[in-house]
């Protein structure tokens, strides 16, 4: 009986892995000849083809396969493409489960496959296409010529193995790259007579002159000089004022990456950190004495942008006047009276002098487009991608077809940074409807900065009362970044992303993380006071946690990844 | 005369705070509910603006016509309805037709069959392998794929062999024998019948985990047209949120920055309806002595 039972038991455990073994033989078969055109010219093939691409589908588009967009690259190309379309937020997941299945389509469109990602499948395990070759101007030029606006670009998608897995999103946004910004709300200014500030001593003036002479007129000190979010983009108040003492990309958001925003900075050639200087110390006591004076609102470190709206809109009259954030979108509602009142300020020259923007680069996104291993069409693959690589590609694939949502520019039209402007937009951009026309999303598209930066814009200086409306947001913004932030931006001290070997990786996960909890935690318990920035002993104890945490051996690894990559 | 009075004063102080509290407790209970209902209903930038605390403000019903404009709402629910119904059946009757057998002491294997079916609560294949057994099994991208895996909760079936137990007594099945009746019709004429209950109990616990399912129909589906609700209603939820891609599109821009705040109430609200109105219908049999009188002596 027992022994029956067993080889039941045996033959049910076998039973599924022969039929798993069976059903991986049946997908490799045999290669098919394509006949292709010479590059550069359409169609890619003489003999129409069909190709399977699993996509991430975004909800603002309908349906891959029936897009307007999709039957023009059909139609210009020769190729059909069938789109397996998988919900986006099941992307990670997806591709993990599709990979261990053995059934791949040709291609993965939109997954975002990170580094990590793409050394685990690509270098490790084989599964993703090398597209070394493919990144040549004989395979694909107009992403070569993409990738020029976007200098250590190719080095950025190059995996540490050395291949290159993906195509990237380029999206050059100017205004991104010095997102820390702050914003005063100029009627408080104007009805107190004071000029906007330009030092960390000033700043504190200003703020105490709101909160004491009733800046909103109200006859109730019910105002809130500074206010921030601690979740938010840019939303950190400490990441604009920091930097008056020492450079300091912290993001003291827990939940944020462990690699980037953890005070990490290149000095004399070396990454460093900035969060064990004594000039850091300064920074922090300076926002603990605006927070133990009720000049910054004590909400600031435990709520979100949400709630941080809230604050700027939920009164009757105005109350806060200073406020962190990557846009005035992020607090304020967008078109009312005090978003358009809200005026972007420079970073403030602190007691030593110092006076930073800290430098976001505006990376290439990795991982849009991987190619299966097995796949016999990546020649045609690439070509198909790469026309949307080039400006034409790209305003057809984000804003729509030529003549209706956008048109080349005329010769008298001005764009954004002030030179002759490139093309004109018809239709207004929009994500937020879903719609069949394009992809809206430009998971494999270069907008690249001159692209970006040549939309025609109506001229118009700061006295037009139209200037600060949001209509005209990417031309204030633009000019805001331009004049207030970029010239105190210095890109040598921000550290460059680094890779790491998978050994490096998964040894240092771990310490990365806790080391980058430890100093974020202890950052906002030394701004708000639970931990007193002013005792000795207490800094000291900090500074002694941060060893034993093993910040030196994380600095070493950080090096050892620089010195590999960049020397 | 005196000792009585005094015992009706404490009676009385007992009963006003009892009551009153759970008065409290309803307040604690209602109260959320009834300020999403009121969120839902009113003008997003009264609620980004935190006016509305009980009643709505600007009667508004932007949010529900934004989730109502959705070209895949209607299928969507159309597709969770049939979920829950299927779904549902196939679960308590499976669950049931385990749970009978292992409720009867002259069951052979009994304990071994109990131990591997625990067992799985606490070890389970992962993702992966249960994604490789859909794909083979040819269930795939098919309305199977959400109704077949996890059909059975062990939880369930270990509550349902207990009420079995406890309520169909040996005797009534003697009795029922005696009288020539095979196995399946006990469990048809008899069993059934005499678990309202439970089976009331069971179809509100499957019901309910249908109606709330997600994670499976994202992986196990690909056509739009097999979405359940929730997929649906979480794509509305993100495409609405207040991102810092910054749509060019102002009056766009404005309106998400807005409904970022109150579609998650009217989202809430049309996906808890069904529920709503499937409870009180069921909650019946929980109160409902059922054995009384079944067996009698």
């Amino acid at each position: 009986m027992k022994k029956t039972l067993c080889i039941v038991l045996l033959v049910a455990l076998l039973l599924p892995v022969s039929l798993v073994a069976q059903g991986s033989k049946e997908s490799a078969s045999a290669k098919s000849a394509v006949e292709y055109t010479p590059v550069g010219t359409f169609p890619i093939v003489k003999t129409p083809i069909t190709v399977d691409i699993m996509v991430a589908q975004p909800p603002c588009v309908e349906d891959f396969n029936t897009n307007r967009f999709t039957k023009y690259m059909e139609e210009l190309t020769g190729i059909k493409v069938n789109y397996i379309m998988i919900p986006e937020q099941a992307a990670t997941e997806k591709l993990a489960l599709v990979l261990a299945s053995g059934d791949y389509p040709d291609a993965f469109l939109g997954f975002a496959v990170n580094n990590t990602l793409e050394t685990t499948y690509g270098a490790q395990e084989g599964l993703f296409l090398p597209l070394n070759k493919f990144y040549s101007k004989e395979w694909m030029p107009n992403m070569m010529k993409a990738f020029e606006e976007f200098p250590g670009g190719i080095g950025f998608m190059t995996n540490i193995d050395g291949n290159i897995y993906s195509l990237p999103r380029l999206e050059g946004c100017y205004h991104c790259s010095n997102q820390a910004k702050m914003f005063v709300y100029q009627p408080f200014l104007d009805k107190l007579g004071l000029k906007t500030p330009t030092t960390t001593d000033e700043f504190y003036q200003v703020l105490k002159a709101m909160k004491e002479q009733d800046a909103n007129g109200n006859g109730k000190a019910d105002e809130i000089p500074l206010a921030g979010s601690i979740i938010g983009w840019s939303d950190q108040v400490e990441r604009f004022l920091l930097n008056s003492f020492i450079y300091c990309d912290l993001d003291t958001n827990i939940n944020a990456n462990a690699d980037d925003n953890v005070g990490y900075m290149m000095n004399g050639g070396k990454v460093d950190t900035a969060v064990n200087k004594a000039a850091f110390r300064e920074g922090l006591a300076f926002i603990n004495k605006l927070y133990k004076e009720g000049l910054l609102y004590n909400g600031s470190f435990t709520q979100d942008s949400s709630q941080l709206t809230q604050l700027v809109e939920s009164s009757a009259q105005p109350v806060v006047g200073f406020v962190a954030g990557g846009w005035r979108g992020q607090f304020a509602t967008i078109g009312g009276e005090r978003f358009n009142n809200f005026r972007a300020i420079a970073p403030l020259k602190g007691p030593a002098g110092v006076q930073y923007s800290v430098a976001f680069f505006q990376n290439p996104e990795i991982g849009q487009l991987v190619l299966s291993s097995e796949t016999k069409y990546a020649e045609a693959i690439m070509r198909y991608f790469d026309f949307m690589y080039s400006p034409e590609g790209t305003l057809l694939q984000r804003n729509g077809f030529k003549g209706e949502a956008w048109d080349w520019a005329k010769s008298d039209q001005v764009g954004l940074d002030g030179k002759p402007a490139v093309w004109q937009q018809l239709k207004l951009w929009n994500d937020k409807d879903p719609q069949n026309d394009t992809w809206i999303q430009t998971y494999t598209a270069a907008m690249t900065p001159s692209l970006k930066n040549g939309l025609a814009s109506k001229p118009m200086t700061q006295d037009n009362p139209e200037y600060y409306l949001p209509g005209n947001n990417e031309k204030t913004l633009f000019d805001e970044t331009t004049n207030l932030y970029k010239p105190y931006e210095d890109t040598s001290v921000e550290v460059p992303v680094l890779k790491y070997t998978a050994e490096e990786s998964e040894k240092f996960s771990t310490v990365k993380r806790e080391l980058a909890n430890y100093i974020r935690q202890s950052a906002v318990k030394f701004m708000v006071g639970s931990l007193d920035v002013n005792d000795d002993k207490v800094w000291n104890e900090y500074i002694a946690n941060l060893e034993k945490l093993q910040l030196k051996s994380v600095l070493d690894i950080m090096n050892t990844a620089y010195a590999r990559q960049y020397k | 005369m005196h000792y009585k009075r005094k015992e009706l004063l404490t009676d009385r102080v007992f009963s006003v705070m009892v009551n009153s509290f759970l008065f409290i407790s309803l307040v604690i209970v209602l109260y959320p509910l009834l300020y999403i209902v009121a969120c839902s209903f009113s003008e997003p930038q009264a609620v980004m603006a935190k006016k509305v605390w009980l009643f709505p403000v600007n009667f508004d019903l932007i949010s529900y016509k934004a989730v109502f404009t959705n070209k895949q709402i209607g299928t969507g629910y159309m597709n969770s309805l049939y979920y829950m119904v299927t779904g549902t059946v196939v679960s308590v009757l499976l669950t049931m037709l385990l749970a009978y057998p292992l409720s009867r002491k002259e069951f052979y294997g009994r304990s071994v069959v109990t131990k591997l079916i625990l067992f799985t609560m606490l070890f389970t294949g992962g993702t992966i392998p249960l994604y490789l057994v859909v794909r083979n099994l040819g269930i795939y991208d098919t309305r199977w794929a959400i109704i077949l895996p996890n059909a059975i909760t062990v939880w369930n079936v270990i509550i349902a062999r207990t009420f079995l137990q406890e309520n169909i007594s040996d005797e009534l099945y003697e009795a029922a024998e005696i009288d020539g009746c095979s196995d399946i019709r006990f469990l048809f004429s008899f069993v059934f019948p005499l678990s309202g209950a439970i089976v009331a109990v069971l179809a509100l616990f499957y019901a309910v985990g249908q109606w709330n399912k997600y994670f499976d129909a994202l992986l196990y589906l690909q056509k739009q047209a097999l979405y359940p609700l929730q997929i649906v209603l979480r794509n509305i939820l993100i495409i609405n949120r207040n991102t810092p891609s910054m749509t060019v599109d102002v009056e766009a821009a404005i309106r998400a920055q807005g409904l970022s705040e109150t579609i998650r109430y009217a989202v809430i609200v049309v996906a808890s309806v069904p529920l709503l109105v499937i409870y009180p219908f069921v909650q019946r049999f929980f109160v409902k002595g059922v054995m009384i009188g079944s067996v009698k002596g």
